[in-house]
């Protein structure tokens, strides 16, 4: 979302050209034949190469919103991480699962913080053979 | 699509649709190394958005809309290689962008009152892709190649803005009737664009517990259609400066980027894995032309 001085209104552009770096680990352990552990977490950083374009006659204040060279684009959270377990008890299953999605910003000024925030997903399976 | 007449008030901030979807694999295998395979599918959508506006108003997204296309592939073996080449056709109606955007005033009951339309609106052509590309992939021992190219055309739709004025709460097909016609100014050809985009990738099994590898290619992400409703609720302010919606359509530009990305996994058995990648990217987003 950007704000274009020319029109006098924001909204979303494709004005910008950027690069990403990261990583990213995976982890799979199983203790015992039943139980069946996972994790993951990466690190994104995904950066404006350049300010975003203003016009002649903008305020100070929109010129400023525009430097936005090596800011994370918005949305774009740095940390993202997910774990759980698949358990098997007989025929029945569970797989309790979590995700977190670590904080961001919802604007290319970086006005609008936007909280991380946990997924917590509990779910049982039945299980049953086909003859 | 109902008349919005028989909707419910207290469903602000609801959405409520009715999606289905056909999908099948047809696989014809000629001999051993020879195969065609198939893949047609068909998606429908029909629902609405109640949102309530932050200038007071509810608005009534209406969605109809459908998803159709074809995978068509011939898998064979050139050189010792296990060796693809296909083409993918996909059409999507729209939305998006909206076609079809109501707004009512909220009364104090708690009921909607003073229908207008914000977007009415319809397509002149299809949202479309046509796709081809091939993909070669071979084992020397321990080191697995893939070399792939596709070549990717993308057709933006055209849409017609119609006139708005006077028309109530209608249906999208009976707003369109009853319409006094287009709005040229505000209204938009259908385009294409296209990219190529390699690929490549290599993974080496140092030992039965340990692999690493490494892929490089190109992506592209169609621009997104933001642009259309922007314009479509600010028209005239871009009007006044001489912008119309045509020349606003034909400057969004899709999203381009390279990447490559490094890794390993390690395994222990059947019983732990780890694995670890990095990965770096560029794209490009070009600007779009505004004037004072």
């Amino acid at each position: 979302m950007s704000y274009d001085p020319g029109i006098g209104i924001a909204y979303s552009q494709s004005v910008a050209q950027s690069h990403s770096y990261g990583a990213q680990v995976i982890a799979h352990w199983l203790p015992v034949e039943t139980l069946d552990l996972f994790a993951t977490a990466s690190y994104n950083r995904n950066v404006f190469d350049a300010d975003l374009p203003t016009l002649p006659g903008a305020s100070q204040a929109v010129r400023a919103a525009a430097i936005v060279t090596g800011g994370q684009l918005p949305n774009v959270p740095i940390w993202l991480a997910s774990g759980g377990a698949r358990w098997s008890l007989g025929q029945l299953v569970i797989v309790p699962v979590f995700r977190f999605v670590g904080s961001r910003y919802g604007d290319t000024a970086r006005t609008r913080p936007v909280p991380g925030y946990v997924v917590a997903d509990l779910d049982f399976e039945l299980e049953h053979p086909t003859p | 699509m109902q008349s919005s007449a028989a909707r419910r008030a207290d469903r602000y901030n609801r959405q409520s649709f009715v999606d289905w979807t056909l999908t099948s694999e047809i696989t014809y295998t000629i001999d051993e190394s020879n195969r065609f395979v198939f893949k047609p599918y068909y998606f429908n959508e029909t629902g609405n958005y109640f949102d309530a506006m932050q200038n007071g108003k509810v608005r009534d997204w209406l969605i109809d809309h459908d998803t159709y296309g074809v995978i068509a592939e011939w898998q064979t073996r050139v050189a010792e290689a296990d060796a693809k080449v296909g083409y993918w056709y996909g059409s999507l109606g729209l939305p998006g962008p909206p076609t079809a955007w109501m707004l009512y005033g909220p009364t104090a009951s708690g009921g909607l009152a003073n229908a207008s339309w914000s977007i009415l609106a319809e397509p002149t052509s299809r949202h479309e892709f046509n796709a081809i590309y091939g993909l070669l992939d071979r084992s020397f021992g321990p080191l697995h190649m893939q070399f792939g190219a596709r070549y990717l055309r993308e057709a933006l739709p055209g849409i017609n803005e119609f006139d708005t004025t006077g028309i109530g709460d209608l249906s999208h097909d009976a707003a369109l009737a009853a319409s006094r016609g287009v709005i040229p100014a505000r209204s938009v050809t259908g385009w294409s664009t296209g990219a190529f985009l390699p690929y490549a990738a290599a993974s080496y099994d140092v030992s039965p517990n340990l692999q690493l590898r490494s892929s490089f290619g190109s992506n592209y992400n169609p621009p997104a259609f933001d642009v259309w409703p922007a314009f479509q609720q600010n028209a005239a302010a871009f009007l006044a400066r001489g912008i119309t919606a045509n020349q606003l359509w034909h400057a969004i530009k899709p999203e381009l980027s390279t990447g490559i990305d490094a890794g390993l996994r390690w395994s222990l058995g059947d019983l732990a894995e780890l694995g670890a990648s990095l990965s770096s990217r560029c794209s490009t987003m070009r600007s779009l032309p505004t004037r004072r």
